[in-house]
């Protein structure tokens, strides 16, 4: 198994290009030509043609009441690949995170001339469970007293691994177009905080409505992504953590796994594990709202031993609500309403940490 | 502390809002009858500069204690108030008290063994009645989730202790804790009740990890319209008294691939 280059395959942290402008020597007229000619004419003719835009699919349910959005999903291959490789934004509808189905399906049905490129983390993961597998099974054996054949169990094991590979399905043929070419199934399904912010603050993602193909605006999508107005919405609490961790530069996933809200990677799932487990605790002004949610002390303790237990560090994210939302008038303003504070939360036995 | 008449409640000492035992016989009682284990939370003499040996009194919790009283086997003191009554004395008179309480003592014990004279009126209450405070001190917990799904773990003969460590109400076991390792890490809800799915998730992550289940339940609130829809049928034939909290829904929760 070749070692990826993760430096070469995710280079940007984020879906931006950035053109460093050159130095300037104010006494050197080239120098300053070429200078003004960085800063005024690439941005608005080179970047006009280099700049990406993603495109992304909103739909939408809708009650006696209102609309409400059931998922942000973003179609084209390329787009999905370009979304995931710079900044490791939403999921594949059909993987685990990574959306590898594309190249997971060629290397089953073996559609190119000899080998697929590309590892995907799927088959990573069903390799180590194999292995674990076998180790066990040999495990168990040695208990017994039973010195067991390895070579022979291997040449068989191999030979049964090619042989079920080799067998492809009978679904297989509802994979394939009219062409005979293999359907893309898989979508890139994103957050709503990932997508207010792809759209909101990085403003490289155009949300298009499913049913009627018209542009979304983003105060409109605002609208949509929150499921009432109220200050301590679910959807702007969140959005108002993921904003503030995303400037700092953190590539944020979800954290359901962990029972926490958000974890924090500092460059993303494949270059090292998470650091630490955000929760977001929405804090009001009035001290008896407060009481009225606040959580009890075998909450904490259960929280930290999970989060503790896989070796991240548990981070309350306090967002201090403001009274009322109702006067503003960009988004800008409305965001700027809300306050952050961190706070770290740490198990510590004196028996047993050193430090 | 006297052991009083044929009747034999379990005494329980509340003091400060927390509830021992600290009879030996009494705890032999509680754990072998009422498989109620508690927690040892006394000093050792033998050892005493060390907390992981403990010994007398046992405590217990609030459940364990409105159980056993709902039960009738037993009956909580007011530890503060016998203390300061019978310690109520002037100080100069130190004699004079201690000789008033062994008269005391003694009159309850002689009662009992000469219940024929009558010169003596057998009194119908021992010294320690005298402290007993009423149901009503802890009935106020039998409405909570938490009562509720103790109640019905107890009845089906498990061990229940406080889950604290894992963040859960209680451990359940299904004999003496200290043959087996837990089973459940136990959350009581109330039947309609929201609890949020990442709490789910956390609890039952945490659970596997530790090798237990994680056990959510509820109690049908008693108006519920169409009770044979939602329990098992084993539960709705049951017509067995009230005692039994069978109108008890509950869930475990263990997340799969693990190891």
């Amino acid at each position: 198994m070749k070692k990826r280059n993760l430096n070469a395959i995710y280079t940007n942290p984020l879906p931006v290009e950035v053109v460093p402008l050159p130095p300037l020597v104010p006494h050197n007229p080239l120098s300053v030509a070429y200078y003004v000619y960085q800063l005024v004419f690439v941005p608005f003719v080179w970047g006009f043609k280099r700049r990406r835009r993603f495109t992304a699919y909103l739909e939408l349910y809708t009650d006696s009441v209102s609309s409400y959005v059931s998922s942000i999903a973003v179609n084209s291959y390329e787009d999905m690949q370009g979304l995931w490789k710079a900044g490791f934004f939403g999921k594949g509808t059909q993987s685990r995170s990574d959306p590898t189905w594309e190249l997971r399906t060629a290397k089953r049905l073996q559609e190119a001339s000899g080998e697929v490129e590309g590892v995907a983390p799927e088959e990573v993961t069903a390799r180590r469970r194999a292995a674990r597998k076998k180790f066990k099974n040999a495990r168990a054996l040695a208990e017994q007293g039973i010195v067991a054949n390895n070579t022979a169990m291997e040449k068989v094991e191999t030979s049964e691994e090619s042989r079920r590979q080799a067998l492809s399905r009978s679904e297989d043929t509802q994979l394939r177009d009219s062409e005979g070419k293999v359907r893309r199934l898989e979508k890139l399904q994103l957050t709503f905080q990932e997508a207010f912010f792809l759209a909101y603050a990085l403003d490289i993602i155009d949300i298009y409505d499913d049913r009627t193909g018209d542009l979304v605006a983003v105060p409109y999508l605002l609208g949509l992504l929150m499921p009432d107005w109220s200050p301590d919405n679910s959807f702007i609490i969140n959005y108002v953590a993921y904003h503030h961790y995303r400037s700092h530069g953190w590539c944020i996933r979800n954290g359901v796994k962990f029972g926490v809200d958000y974890l924090l990677y500092r460059r993303g799932p494949p270059f090292s594990h998470a650091e630490f487990g955000v929760i977001v605790v929405p804090l009001y002004s009035d001290e008896s709202k407060n009481q009225l949610t606040r959580k009890d002390w075998s909450w904490s303790s259960g929280v930290n031993r999970v989060v503790g237990g896989v070796k991240k560090v548990l981070v309350l994210c306090y967002v201090e609500v403001p009274d009322c939302i109702d006067k503003w008038h960009t988004v800008e303003e409305l965001l700027q309403k809300y306050k952050v504070r961190e706070l770290v939360l740490r198990r510590w036995i004196p028996s047993r940490n050193r430090d | 502390m006297v052991e009083d008449d044929a009747a034999d409640l379990i005494c329980i000492s509340v003091i400060d809002g927390e509830y021992f035992v600290f009879d030996i016989d009494a705890v032999k009682r509680v754990r072998n009858d009422h498989h109620v284990a508690g927690i040892l939370v006394g000093t050792l003499p033998q050892v005493p500069q060390q907390s992981v040996f403990l010994g007398l009194p046992v405590q217990l919790m609030p459940e364990e204690v409105a159980l056993l009283v709902q039960q009738g086997v037993a009956r909580i003191i007011d530890e503060a108030l016998s203390h300061r009554t019978i310690l109520a004395v002037d100080e100069n008179n130190i004699d004079e008290a201690v000789a008033k309480l062994k008269i005391n003592e003694l009159e309850s014990t002689e009662s009992e063994s000469q219940g024929a004279l009558a010169s003596y009126i057998t009194p119908t209450v021992s010294i320690t009645d005298k402290y007993a405070l009423p149901e009503s001190s802890v009935s106020a917990i039998y409405d909570t989730p938490r009562f509720h799904v103790y109640k019905y773990l107890h009845q089906k003969g498990y061990f229940i202790s406080p889950g604290l460590r894992f963040g859960s109400q209680f451990l359940a076991y299904p004999g003496d804790p200290l043959r087996y390792h837990s089973h459940y890490l136990v959350r009581g809800v109330g039947y309609e009740e929201e609890f949020s799915l990442l709490e789910l998730v956390g609890s039952g992550r945490l659970g596997t990890g530790v090798k237990k289940a994680w056990m959510v339940g509820g109690r049908l609130p008693d108006d519920w319209q169409d009770k044979s829809a939602v329990l098992r049928p084993s539960q709705t034939n049951d017509g067995e008294g009230s005692e039994t909290d069978d109108d008890f829904v509950s869930f475990c929760i263990e997340w799969a691939g693990f190891g």
